[in-house]
């Protein structure tokens, strides 16, 4: 897979996401857990300003490569104390966490998710 | 799926496990409840009805569950909670019929019994994206 798929990936994803339409700041780091633990071939996470809401982008090298990994993910994650939940489109798996009690970080973790998804 | 045509593509390097099923289940439903609140609400056109897009994934993720197929579904979160929420008034059969069928009078009547509200208020804040009233005239009982 070539880098360019990545750099293209990353662009889509982000195009998918369309966070300026949102109120919310976001800032870009290093995805958690890194992308080679995971499989993936590159990663970023986006966290919300308020650190409310993060977000991990992973690029796989094939269509719906991640999905079984969004699924363990969730697994682990999801309970009283976190809301975490998982979505693929193609090459991309995206995993979003917030805490449990914040119905604002929840209604940001579904909407974000199904822009991913590509609202279909 | 372009509207009203119907017709289906799907990328190959896009999307999910769920999405040909997705696209599928648009296939086989009525245009009569789309087409009348894209007219009503949304000045006609080939664009996104709320309710069409919600039942559209709920149908979906019911085919996915009762196949056993396991498919993660993230889409449609909004239009997917405010269908849910109808359910709680609404039984499935009528929202069925209303969608595949186009008996779109009996989910309005349906809706109108069991939650004594009007219809009217209930798609235009469901079709102008004002989720929060929606759903709050789902959950009101009638006075």
């Amino acid at each position: 897979v070539s880098d360019d798929v990545v750099a293209t990936e990353r662009s889509r994803a982000r195009q998918l996401l369309d966070l300026g339409q949102l109120a919310t700041g976001w800032r870009e780091e290093a995805a958690v857990p890194g992308p080679a633990s995971l499989g993936a071939l590159d990663g970023f996470r986006l966290v919300s300003v308020d650190e409310d809401v993060r977000l991990s982008i992973y690029i796989y090298g094939e269509w719906g490569q991640g999905v079984d990994t969004g699924a363990a993910l969730e697994d682990m994650v999801n309970g009283d104390r976190y809301y975490a939940g998982s979505t693929i489109n193609g090459r991309l798996l995206c995993f979003a966490v917030t805490n449990a009690e914040s119905e604002r970080g929840r209604q940001l973790v579904d909407q974000l998710l199904g822009a991913l998804a590509g609202w279909e | 799926v372009n509207q009203p045509q119907r017709h289906i593509w799907i990328h190959k390097d896009r999307g999910g496990p769920g999405t040909a099923i997705h696209e599928g289940v648009h296939k086989y439903a009525s245009p009569v409840l789309r087409d009348e609140l894209i007219n009503t609400y949304r000045g006609g056109g080939a664009g996104v009805c709320n309710l069409d897009e919600g039942l559209t994934e709920f149908f979906t993720r019911l085919a996915i569950t009762r196949g056993g197929l396991g498919y993660q579904r993230r889409s449609c979160p909004n239009q997917f909670a405010a269908v849910k929420r109808l359910t709680t008034k609404v039984p499935y059969s009528v929202l069925a019929r209303a969608y595949f069928d186009g008996e779109f009078t009996a989910l309005k009547q349906e809706f109108a019994t069991k939650t004594g509200n009007n219809w009217d208020d209930y798609a235009k804040a469901l079709e102008e994206n004002d989720y929060g009233t929606a759903n709050a005239l789902v959950k009101r009982k009638a006075p």
